[in-house]
């Protein structure tokens, strides 16, 4: 059995930077070390090399002994919600249908892909999020190869919504950014309408107004928030203009949860 | 209100124990054993009001049944004695003696209680009105099976009167 009060690291896995934070456990959980480390990698979608970059940095003592919570970066998820079907009980029928839904978006998702489901009663619509295999295989090898617990592998959006929900509205957008994807949420008062994931350059406030025109039109409301988060670099570089009802979601103050740790560093840092 | 959490999670679920699950743990096993205290607390009160409950009634323990076994036989005693016609037998002796004119004396008298018998010890002048005393107590309702146990001839006396032992069973008569 691990240790009750074992520390935590929370990692943001990314195609161009890895953020760590590590939480002191105990009654009063604290953030003792922070960092976030580049990753050389020829491509956006190659998830290999940031693995092997995070295996090399938990190798170093000051980040070994402490159960890991994973946020994947939205480049590598794939993710939809799914609507909800009467008599739909079972785990395993619910993902037969999740699959069967996700593949209308993204095509055919074969053995490589393995989907995990967001819990929600029956009469809910649900979020599914698949992620590839051999990653999720590599980050359960890396978490035994260092003798420590893989706690939780999460989405990037997921992750945000998490931290973030309790300043989000019923109707808007909760979006993340990174280089190259924009990850986005409508919300809705029971959790998530629908969400999309797509590939931006530059100037990613293009894409943010194509959401927000679909927005407009498939939810009938004038005007939706939007709620960004993002590293400040790519909000200084890629929005030049400011945007009618934009608003950032930032916080400097430590938590006492690893993964809204890791949201805020990589607000910082990333 | 808060929009609930969005619990998905790829990673397989830790058969680590949360704080949770430990905070209840420990919670629970501490209300057991508090459980279990205050039970034994309990008993010890209850049996210590018992004991004094007892010692008020006066019956505890050993004592207490000793207690119990005397009062049986005192109540068993008392049963028997009320169930004795005392009234129908001595008037019965008194009739029996007196219709001797003087020839036997009743002596004693012993009850045994528990055989239902009466052990009467008198003097008759002769051994032949001995006899004839014998056979008058068999006339009479309250006794019954008078015998002549024994008899023994006083030579230490002028007049040798005869002292006899007669045993007769007796009857509850309702």
């Amino acid at each position: 059995m691990s240790l009750p009060w074992r520390d935590e690291v929370g990692v943001y896995l990314s195609p161009r930077r890895i953020v760590l934070v590590r939480m002191q456990r105990g009654l009063r959980p604290r953030c003792v070390l922070e960092a976030c480390f580049p990753v050389e990698s020829a491509s956006l979608t190659q998830w290999r090399p940031a693995l092997e970059a995070l295996h090399q940095r938990l190798a170093d003592s000051e980040w070994t002994g402490a159960g890991l919570r994973i946020a994947v970066a939205d480049h590598w998820v794939r993710q939809s919600v799914v609507p909800a079907v009467a008599g739909l009980d079972r785990t395993h029928e619910r993902q037969v249908y999740a699959r069967h839904w996700l593949a209308q978006t993204y095509g055919e998702l074969g053995d490589d892909w393995q989907v995990a489901l967001g819990e929600s009663l029956p009469s809910r619509p649900f979020v599914a999020s698949a992620l590839p295999t051999a990653l999720v295989a590599g980050l359960a090898e890396l978490a035994a190869a260092t003798g420590v617990p893989l706690l939780s592998v999460q989405p990037q959006l997921v992750v945000a919504y998490n931290r973030w929900r309790s300043r989000l509205p019923d109707s808007g957008w909760l979006v993340t950014l990174d280089e190259g994807c924009l990850a986005a949420a409508q919300l809705a008062p029971h959790g998530w309408e629908r969400v999309h994931t797509v590939r931006i350059g530059a100037d990613w406030s293009a894409e943010l107004r194509r959401l927000r025109a679909f927005g407009r039109l498939t939810a009938g409301a004038s005007t939706q928030r939007v709620f960004v988060d993002a590293p400040r670099w790519l909000r200084a570089v890629a929005l030049p203009v400011q945007e009618d009802g934009l608003e950032w979601l930032e916080d400097e103050r430590p938590h006492r949860s690893a993964l809204h740790n890791v949201v805020r560093a990589r607000g910082m840092y990333a | 209100m808060k929009p609930a959490l969005i619990d998905l999670n790829f990673a397989a679920p830790s058969r680590r124990p949360g704080l949770l699950a430990m905070t209840l743990m420990v919670a629970g096993v501490t209300a057991a054993v508090w459980a279990g205290w205050t039970y034994q607390q309990s008993t010890d009160v209850v049996a210590g009001l018992e004991l004094r409950l007892g010692v008020a009634s006066g019956h505890t323990g050993p004592a207490a049944a000793a207690n119990n076994s005397r009062l049986v036989a005192e109540a068993q005693h008392v049963a028997l004695e009320l169930q004795t016609p005392w009234a129908a037998m001595l008037n019965d002796l008194e009739t029996a003696t007196a219709g001797t004119h003087g020839e036997v004396a009743l002596l004693t008298v012993e009850p045994d209680r528990v055989r239902q018998r009466l052990k009467l010890t008198a003097e008759a002048r002769s051994l032949p009105a001995a006899l004839q005393y014998v056979q008058s107590l068999q006339q009479h309702p309250s006794l019954h099976d008078a015998l002549l146990e024994s008899h023994e001839i006083r030579t230490d006396v002028a007049e040798r009167p005869v002292r006899v032992q007669i045993v007769a069973n007796w009857r509850i008569t309702t």
